[in-house]
């Protein structure tokens, strides 16, 4: 088992990370890390469910998803961390670092 | 032994967030006590400009430049930088003008983890 961090930047409207996590780790050992306007997919419900269904943690940075105007109550997965707690993924919970 | 992470970025500093992101990583490592080395190509180059004013926008090379203070290496590659313009000494103080070769692979020896903030 080789736990990931995958780290998404894009829009929703610019790229699925589903089927990139899905065909290179299992749920258990995806993390996955949205940023930037990655943070929109854990705003819609249907992208939400199939992000669920491919990883079993979904972080989603608080600086970026106030900087849209949306908080974690507007979450339909994940939860919010700052950038220490992406980095304790990243450096101390994961063994690589993929971006997608 | 203190634990180090690499980024590599080469977004433009006004084409998306990925240079700030980059950034904000690398201030987080930096807290939580880890090494950090951070290496610039591509249109990344532009972020270590000298005497940027991206007036209402964060300042990536002031932020660069605050982070080469506390101690995180910073390289970019000299071939990007010269093909679009810049000379030496019009970097922020503290970025080295560098290369894959010299900088890029002996941050990535070192290196537990390695991020690249690109699109």
């Amino acid at each position: 088992m080789v736990r990931t961090a995958f780290l998404a930047l894009r829009s929703p409207q610019e790229q699925d990370p589903s089927e990139m996590i899905r065909g290179l780790a299992s749920r258990e050992e995806a993390h996955l890390v949205l940023v930037e306007d990655a943070v929109y997919n854990a705003l819609d419900p249907r992208r939400a469910e199939s992000l669920k269904e491919v990883a079993h943690e979904i972080y989603v940075a608080k600086d970026d998803l106030a900087a849209k105007g949306f908080s974690e109550a507007d979450l339909k997965a994940g939860r919010v961390a700052d950038y220490e707690g992406i980095v304790e993924l990243i450096m101390e919970e994961t063994e690589r670092t993929v971006t997608l | 032994m203190t634990k180090t992470m690499t980024i590599i970025w080469r977004t433009g500093s006004m084409m998306a967030m990925d240079p700030n992101v980059a950034t904000k990583l690398a201030s987080a490592a930096v807290r939580k006590g880890y090494k950090v080395n951070m290496f610039g190509y591509g249109e990344g180059i532009t972020a270590v400009k000298k005497g940027q004013t991206p007036k209402r926008f964060p300042n990536v090379g002031a932020d660069l430049e605050a982070l080469a203070k506390q101690g995180v290496a910073i390289a970019l590659c000299e071939t990007c930088y010269t093909a679009r313009g810049f000379q030496r000494g019009e970097e922020i103080e503290g970025a080295k003008v560098g290369s894959l070769t010299n900088d890029l692979f002996g941050f990535v020896a070192e290196s537990d983890r390695l991020i690249t903030v690109a699109r």
